[in-house]
Formats: structure tokens, C-alpha cells, sequence
């Protein structure tokens, strides 16, 4: 006598029908190929990875924050302010601070003496005649690792306004956060421009009110505030800021 | 070997499961092609695409389980070597994924296709919320644009292929798992001259009686 069959009755009953038997070659070859094929891409992403890391490196040109990186001593370094600091960003949901609302624009903001990754000496010195662009930003930030190349690829372009001089302070330094150490990040885009490197205090993004990463702060041949901004700003939004900055008469 | 190394293996791990994912559904249409034209069985496959599909069903549980644990190891080296700290809803899908290792491991072992009743709903909800994050990575309409301390689950940390980001990658890995773990059958799919027999046999034995 047949005795009727309990389908899903039991959860054990079915642990007998276990997945086919037959045909074992067949899934050894399939799991061989598997094998194989994520070795071969691991060797692949190995390869492709050096080659660029390689032909990073040979894009360094003298007398930039990255080679300054590439020889880099220290990821923080003391920093002096000589001046008053700028007050607080205003409250605003815009990246760019409309300048009618922004306290800071017509100020002047103090002087920064600091160092880069290979101990030189970086200065910034609003009173210095020439109209500058300094921007704040931190390694692990994934905004400034987004605009980061992006500024630089617009200066490798040729877009960047000869009078006007372009400064960054690496701040917020986290050794145990993401795309540490800054100088391997500025290094990986050529980065161009002086870098400062803060204090493990923040003096220096204290002094110039940074709100947030990035951070920028644009000053006239006056020394005088004339925009301040931050977040991930569009590029062309950006390179239209700078242009206007290096176009217009300073401040009296 | 660096960040950008292992990301772009991962990333390279990902398009070849779509790859896998493709072809998967290749061959259910033809299964639906052949089976439409044969009596008795929605879904037939060719016989010359039969030891293919076998092969797939044998080792189906432990190729699922090497898919939950790359994720769960590939989300763990990009959060504590990487150092990419992960959002509220990469959370949500580790919640989703670390318990498949065991579960599937175990399955795995155990030849136990019956796991798809408990792997699957959870596969379905991480899958949801890798759709969901990668939508908000790709139109952050509540997106902060600065960074002031927290990480808002529009940050992109990784980007390769143009189309690869971190809830993608784990999104394929969700699927992946759901497409094993249902390939993982007690019984091969039919082929078609075995469908076509099983749907004569009735009518024979009916016929000597």
C-alpha cells in the first residue's frame, strides 16, 4: 500500500532530493571557469591600476602643491594668523553666498604663514596685491574629492586667469578616514596650486569662518573679500567666479 | 594593492555578473520558446542546452554563497580599510546580505535548494534598497552638497564603468544570489524530447488500459 506523500509537510522531507547528482563534470568545469575568470580579472585590475597610478605620477609638474606632496614630510603642519578672522558664513541655502548677505565681502582676511607637505614655507597674503582664490578642503570629503580634479583639470585647460593666484589648505586631516593621507590624493591629481597644510586645530579654517568642505574664498588685488562659497560648486559656475574676480578692478 | 585596485576588481566582479545575469535570461526565454511549442511543460530547454543548465543547478548554492561572502568581505574591507564610512541605508543592506553567508554557507553544505524560502524575501528587500540608494546617489534631490561631518547616502565613493557605484555592485550582488538560489532545483528542468515524452506516457498507458 502506497502511503501518501507529505510534499512540504515535513521541511526535512525534501533535504533528501538534494540538488542532481548527475553530470559532475559539468559543475566542475563551471566552477573552474568561475576560478579562473576572477583571477584573470584581479591580474586585469592589478595591471590597469599601475599603469595609471604610473602615468600619474609622470604628469607632476615642478613647483606645484604636488611635488611639493611628492615629497611630502607631513600631512599637518603649524600655522600662524596675523589679522582678524572673517565672520560666520551666512545662513543660506545657495552653494555661492549672495554677496548682499555675506558679512565678510569688503573684508580683509588675516594673513596665513603655514607650510606644505615638504616643510616649504606658504604664505598667503591678501595684502599682497594680487587677487587669489583660496579654497579649504578635506581628504575624506567625497565633495572635495569630486571638485578637486575638476578645478584642476579647468586650470590645466588654461582657463585659469593669470592674475589671479590659486591657494588650498588641507584641513580636517583624519588618519583613519578615507583618502588618507591628503599629500597621496594631491599627488593622484596633480594638484597645481600651493597647498597650505592646517593645524590639527583648524586655525586656519577657523580663521577664514569655513562652513563647510570645500570651501572657497575669493579675494581682489585689494585684499578684500569680494565672494565667498561653499560646497561642490559646478564647475562652470566656478570658472565663471574666477574669471569675474580676475576681471574686475579691486576693491578701494 | 590600493583602493583603486580592489574597487575596479569589484567593479569588474559586478559586470561579470551581469554577464551571468544575461545569459540567465537568455535561457529562460528559450526555455519559454521551446516550452510554449511543447506539450505539457511551460518551460523546456533544448537538449544541447540541458547539461549546461544541470551543471548550473549543481553548483548553484556554492557559487550563491561565494557571492555573500564577496559582498560582505568587499563592503567590510571598503568601510575598515578603505575607510569609506558607510550611510544609513549601506546599513540597511549589510542587514540584508551578512546573514546570507551563513545561511547559504550552511545550505551549501547541506545541498539544501529548500534555502530559497529563506534567502530569496531577504535577497528581494536588500535588492530594494540598493534600487532605492542607487537612485539616490543618481538624483539627490535631498542631497547635501558640502560636507559638514555626516555622510548623506548620496555620496558616491566609488564610480567605475560610468555606471558602477557601491549599492549597484551590491544590488547585482542581491540578484545574483536570488538567480542561484532559484537555479538550485531538486529536479533538472526538462529538456525537450524528455518533456515531450513524459507528455506521451500518460496517454499510452491510458490507451493499453
Amino acid at each position: 500500500m502506497n502511503e501518501p506523500k507529505h510534499e512540504g509537510a515535513d521541511p526535512y522531507a525534501n533535504l533528501s532530493n538534494r540538488t542532481t547528482g548527475h553530470r559532475p563534470k559539468t559543475g566542475l568545469m563551471i566552477i573552474g571557469a568561475t576560478v579562473a575568470v576572477v583571477i584573470l580579472l584581479g591580474l586585469v585590475a592589478f595591471f590597469v591600476t599601475r599603469s595609471e597610478n604610473n602615468s600619474d605620477t609622470e604628469a607632476i609638474s615642478k613647483d606645484t602643491g604636488a611635488e611639493a606632496a611628492q615629497n611630502a614630510q607631513q600631512e599637518q603642519a603649524s600655522v600662524t594668523v596675523i589679522g582678524q578672522p572673517l565672520p560666520e558664513y551666512p545662513k543660506t541655502t545657495s552653494m555661492v553666498a549672495p554677496p548682499a548677505e555675506d558679512p565678510a565681502v569688503g573684508q580683509t582676511p588675516p594673513v596665513l604663514e603655514g607650510f606644505s607637505f615638504d616643510g616649504t614655507p606658504v604664505k598667503i597674503d591678501p595684502a599682497d596685491g594680487r587677487a587669489k582664490v583660496v579654497m579649504f578642503v578635506a581628504h575624506w570629503c567625497p565633495h572635495c574629492q569630486a571638485e578637486v580634479p575638476l578645478i584642476q583639470k579647468w586650470i590645466d585647460e588654461g582657463n585659469k586667469p593669470k592674475n589671479v593666484d590659486f591657494y588650498a589648505v588641507s584641513t580636517s586631516v583624519k588618519a583613519d578616514q578615507a583618502n588618507y593621507p591628503p599629500s597621496k590624493w594631491m599627488i593622484k591629481v596633480g594638484f597645481s596650486p600651493k597647498v597650505m597644510l592646517d593645524n590639527p586645530s583648524g586655525s586656519a579654517a577657523q580663521a577664514y569662518g569655513l562652513p563647510g568642505f570645500p570651501y572657497f574664498v575669493m579675494m581682489d588685488s585689494a585684499g578684500k573679500v569680494t565672494q565667498r562659497a561653499s560646497g561642490e560648486v559646478p564647475i562652470d559656475q566656478f570658472g565663471t567666479l574666477v574669471i569675474s574676480l580676475g576681471s574686475q578692478p579691486a576693491t578701494p | 594593492m590600493d583602493v583603486d585596485t580592489i574597487t575596479l576588481f569589484f567593479a569588474m566582479l559586478a559586470v561579470l555578473g551581469i554577464g551571468f545575469l544575461l545569459v540567465c535570461l537568455v535561457f529562460f526565454v528559450i526555455a519559454l520558446i521551446h516550452g510554449a511549442r511543447t506539450p505539457g511543460t511551460r518551460l523546456a530547454l533544448p537538449d544541447s542546452l540541458a547539461p549546461l543548465r544541470a551543471g548550473v543547478g549543481q553548483v548553484a548554492l556554492p557559487l550563491a554563497f561565494a557571492v555573500a561572502l564577496t559582498s560582505m568581505l568587499g563592503s567590510l574591507y571598503l568601510s575598515e580599510v578603505a575607510k569609506f564610512p558607510p550611510c544609513e541605508l549601506c546599513w540597511f543592506q549589510r542587514i540584508a546580505m551578512y546573514p546570507q553567508v551563513l545561511i547559504l554557507g550552511i545550505a551549501a553544505l547541506r545541498r539544501d535548494v529548500l534555502v530559497k524560502w529563506y534567502s530569496v524575501p531577504l535577497v528581494l528587500i536588500g535588492l530594494g534598497i540598493s534600487i532605492y540608494h542607487y537612485l539616490v546617489e543618481r538624483f539627490p534631490a535631498t542631497v547635501t552638497f558640502s560636507c559638514t561631518g555626516d555622510i548623506p547616502c548620496s555620496t558616491v565613493w566609488v564610480w567605475k564603468f560610468h555606471f558602477l557605484s557601491i549599492p549597484a555592485m551590491a544590488g547585482i550582488g542581491f540578484s545574483l544570489i536570488a538567480v542561484l538560489v532559484m537555479l538550485a532545483r531538486t529536479e533538472q528542468l526538462p529538456t525537450k524530447s524528455e518533456a515531450v515524452l513524459a507528455s506521451q506516457t500518460p496517454k499510452s498507458q491510458n490507451e493499453d488500459s
